[in-house]
This record gives structure tokens, sequence and C-alpha cells, in this order.
């Protein structure tokens, strides 16, 4: 069949001034997450007398980003491929502990090796969360309350429910974990990363494309030839491969593991991922707005610590945020229309 | 003989556990024709029209493209073949752009990074977009805009320059007037002449809108309770008898 029309095509006038006009730029779910984060940060500057913006509260801010962060976009993608996973909380400390116990109960089985075989093993936890799901028909979040149980099961077990700690130095903790110029957290290099590698998978891949599309109507997607199964295993793998990184990258920093870590995760990384403008729903969204979401959560925590009214003002806070922004997406977006 | 035919469907049933969906089914297209299939609710149009994009086999009967028998085994089957479906409710995705709708599940890729990763062709597939979509004659400030900012008519627009990016042979559209206002229902259909006389595609036009149907069909269908009771031209029918046929009324 002839080609319709053979003209190569650059973006109009009309078409440019269209892309730059207020209309489309606050469609776009970034700039609004943007928006709250820049007013966030001058309310509690204001409230702290500038100690929120200060060297030591900010270094504070990364150190938390870092690892939340890394879980938060891997649950971006998920979400956006239409399903949710609350179980990346228990893979977190899990895969840390598996990693700590193969170090210190296999002579000569060094962290180098240890980290990669457990993130392997969050896979397989992440490939479990898939396939029940998929293949059994069953909602993600229920599977996922079912493995965020179990997982965190296993981490107590293997533990014995104490504190894993004193590992035998190495590079390996000061490249993960470290610190760059005395101060900035290297975990917040790998975070920055793992979010653009995240971004490029979504915005630039075929695949990433058939996660919007899966989200979006499942049906019709699998009318396209897309096999949406694949494409949500694939997703509830990686996000839990990220939340077992996110552990190696605590351990790392913090030196010790703790089989009760990240029981506030699956809220602050659902929280960020909606507060940065990806919806419940599937279909739509983006790590780029989990970034920011990311950084207004751990705003919120430690801005309510610095002004001395207490960790409990910051879940208000977060709550009535995840609350307002699924509100304020909506509303937007119809009046953008 | 079946040379000559585009589609050609023999002897075709269907049952869903004792229900008779389709009894013995002849069905043709021809190259270049529209052809409105018509029926009651119930009638089989939905069945027969799913056996033949793929997404189930027939129970009884065989399918010929082209002169060559055909088995699909699952819609992507189909539009590899050049059967391209558009549904009631154009199965779009609303979140996401429009060349991103034309393109989903055969996005085109340039390798990246010598052979390691492959990306999304953007420029390719954005000239394309829009070259389908201009001539399809319809307005739009850019291909990057969402979905779900289309109005009815633009929609199906889309929809239809989806099935025509990639080779389609026959479009099969199911009630792609029944939502849209006057002007737009009639620009559709100016739109599915123009695919005919212009692209040599043929067309199978699902409607209970007959006059709609009537105003560019070249030949009619009609289906009741499982079986073909008409198949007429336009030039030997009209919607006087057509209706009664559908009915079953003895009135012609």
């Amino acid at each position: 069949m002839p080609k319709l029309n053979d003209q190569v095509v650059q973006p109009s006038a009309k078409e440019k001034l269209y892309l730059l006009s207020l209309r489309h730029v606050l469609g776009i779910r970034e700039v609004r997450a943007l928006l709250v984060f820049l007013l966030m940060t001058a309310f509690f500057a204001y409230l702290t007398g500038g100690k929120f913006v200060s060297v030591s509260s900010v270094t504070n801010m990364l150190r938390y980003v870092s690892a939340y962060g890394v879980m938060a976009g891997g649950v971006t993608l998920l979400l956006i491929s239409g399903e949710i996973d609350i179980s990346t909380g228990s893979v977190f400390p899990l895969t840390a502990i598996i990693a700590a116990l193969l170090v210190k109960n296999i002579p000569g089985f060094s962290i180098w090796l240890a980290a990669p075989v457990a993130i392997a093993i969050a896979g397989l936890c992440g490939l479990v969360n898939g396939v029940v799901t998929v293949k059994g028909g069953i909602p993600s979040f229920i599977t996922t309350i079912g493995t965020m149980l179990i997982y965190r099961a296993l981490g107590y077990i293997l533990s014995g429910g104490v504190w894993l700690s004193g590992m035998p130095p190495s590079r390996f903790y000061t490249i993960m974990g470290g610190k760059v110029l005395g101060l900035i957290p290297v975990g917040i290099f790998w975070f920055v990363g793992v979010i653009l590698c995240l971004w490029v998978l979504l915005e630039k891949t075929a695949f990433g494309n058939r996660t919007f599309a899966t989200g979006n109507n499942k049906e019709a997607a699998r009318m396209t030839g897309i096999n949406t199964d694949r494409v949500k295993i694939t997703n509830f793998i990686i996000t839990a491969c990220l939340a077992g990184f996110a552990g190696i990258l605590y351990f790392s920093h913090f030196g010790s593991i703790l089989p009760i870590e990240g029981m506030g995760a699956p809220l602050d990384t659902i929280g960020a991922a909606v507060v940065g403008g990806t919806s419940l729903f599937g279909g739509a969204g983006g790590v780029i707005g989990t970034l920011v979401g990311v950084f207004i959560i751990a705003g919120a925590r430690i801005g309510f610590v610095l002004a001395r009214l207490g960790g409990y003002w910051a879940n208000i806070l977060v709550g009535s945020l995840i609350i307002v922004a699924v509100i304020v997406n909506l509303w937007l977006e119809r009046r953008v229309r | 003989m079946a040379e000559e035919l585009l589609i050609q469907m023999k002897d075709i049933s269907k049952n869903f556990g004792f229900v008779k969906a389709l009894e013995d089914i002849d069905f043709d297209v021809h190259p270049n024709e529209i052809l409105g299939l018509v029926g009651e609710n119930g009638a089989g149009k939905s069945t027969l029209i799913k056996i033949l994009v793929g997404v189930y086999p027939p129970d009884k009967g065989e399918m010929f493209l082209e002169g060559e028998k055909v088995n699909f085994s699952s819609p992507g089957d189909a539009r590899k073949k050049g059967i391209e479906p558009i549904y009631q409710d154009l199965a779009l995705f609303e979140e996401m752009s429009i060349e991103r709708n034309i393109f989903a599940g055969r996005e085109p890729t340039k390798p990246v990074l010598g052979r390691l990763l492959r990306f999304i062709d953007k420029q390719k597939m954005r000239q394309e977009s829009v070259s389908i979509l201009e001539g399809l004659d319809i307005k739009l400030e850019s291909t990057k805009k969402l979905v779900k900012f289309l109005s009815g008519g633009q929609r199906q627009t889309v929809a239809i320059g989806r099935a025509l990016c990639f080779q389609a042979k026959v479009l099969v559209m199911d009630e792609p007037t029944a939502s849209l206002g006057i002007n737009e229902a009639n620009r559709i259909l100016e739109l599915v002449k123009r695919l005919k006389e212009e692209e040599g595609i043929s067309v199978i036009l699902i409607s209970h809108n007959l006059p709609h149907v009537f105003s560019v069909a070249d030949r009619f269908i009609v289906l009741r309770l499982g079986k073909v009771v008409g198949n007429k031209t336009k030039e030997e029918t009209n919607i006087g008898e057509i209706t009664a046929l559908i009915t079953g009324s003895e009135i012609s």
C-alpha cells in the first residue's frame, strides 16, 4: 500500500507554540511535582529558620532518599504497568540479610559475589509476585500482602531476629555506601543513576511503550500482540531487584541490617510515585516525577524533625499529600483539556 | 475461482455450549469492496468477525486469504496477514500519545551502542504517524498529543490510521459511527469510501445504522440466528428488504 503522504515533517510553528504554552507545561506531571517540592521547601525553610536548607540537613535527606528512592523507581514502573507491590519493604532487608549471611557463613565468600546473588534472589521474589498475580489471576495488592508477610518472616528466620553487622571490610562498601568529598552520600548517585536508567527504559524502548500500553488497556494491548503477562512479570522482577539493591545500598552505608527495616517502604515508595504524578490506576506516570516525590517525602520527614515537631507530623503531611496529589492531578488534567 | 476473492470463509460453524452461534456460514469478501455485515444483536456478527480476526478458531470450516488457506492462532497472526480490526471501543490507549498509540506493539526500533540495545526510532514513528494522519485529512496540533484529548471522530481516525500503518488489506470496522455526531459520521463514511477507491482496501462494515451502511456499501450480508439469510449487492436491494431480512418478517 503506497504511503499517503511522503513528506518529511518538522514540528510546525503552531506545534512549537503549543508545546511552550502554559497549558501544556502545567499538564506535565513532573512540573506539578516540582512546584509542590519548591513550595514545601519554602515552607520548611521558613518554619525552621533556614535550618532546613543547611548542609547537614541536606546530606541527611540525601541519605534517606537513596535507598527508598531506588525502590520507588521500581515501584513506579510496576504501577504504570497496572500492578502494585507492597512487599518491597520486606525484600529490602531480606536481601541485605542474605548477603550478610553468605559472607559471614561461607569462608572466602566475598561481598562482591554475595550482593549480586542476594539481588538475584530478590529477583526470584519478584518472579513469585509476578507469576502468582498474572497466572493466578489474583490482584497484585493481595498477592503482595501475602508475600510481604512471607518475605519479612524469611528475613527474621534467616537472621535469627538479630542485628547483622560486623562485616569484614571491603571496598565494596565504600563504593556502594561511602561518601564523596567526605560529605555527599554515594547512594544519591546510585539513586539518580537508577532513575535515569529507568527513564530510558520507559521512554525510549519498546518495552517501555508496552508497559504503558499494558497499564492503559490490557485487552487492547494484547490485541496488538503485546505479551502483557511478560511485561507485568518483568516489571515485578525489576521492582524486587531494585528493592534488593536498595537493601544492599542501605547495608553498605550503615554497616548493619535489622530484619525489621523497611516497614515504611510501601507507604513512602508508592506515596512518592503518586505525589510525583504516577497514576494508581496504571497507564500513566514517570520516574522523574517519582524522583521529585521522593525528595518531597524525605523533605517532609526531615523538615518536621528539624522544626522540632516530631516524626508523626510527617506522616500526617505525607498521607495528606498523597490524597491531595491524586485529587489535584485529576482536577488539573480535566482543566488542561 | 477462489483467487478472485480476498477472503473466503467456508462452512464456518461455532458453538458455545449448546448455543449454535454460527451454522455453516459461507462468507466472502471481494477485493476493493465495502461489505456491510448486518443483523440483529445475537445474530452472530461478532462471533463471525472474531473468528476472522483470529480471536478464536471456528469449530468447523475453513478460511482462505487471497486463495491461501489460513489458520489464525491469535489476533496478532491475523494482523500480520493484513486483517485489521477496529473495535467499537476503539481499543486506544488514552494516556498515550497518538504516535505511540499507532505503533503500540509494533514499535520501530534502531540499534544503539553497537547492537547492545534497541531504542524506539522516534523520528520514524513521528514521520509515519504524521504522514498517515495527514493522508486521512485530519488536523492536529501534534502527534504527541494524548489520545484522551481527542474528539470521537478524531479518535476513530487515529484508530483507522493505526490499522492502515501496517499494509492492511481489509479493515473490519465494528459500529464506526455509533457514537459520532452527524458531521463526524459523514466524514468517517467519506473516509471509508476514499480508502476503498484510492487505496484499494476492502472494508467490512458492521453496523445497526442501515442508512449509514447503505451510503457506502457495495454489498450486504445479512445474518439471522447464526445463518446467512441474505447476500445482495446494493443494486439488487433496498433498505426495506434488508430490514425485513434482518428481522425475519415476511414483508419485503
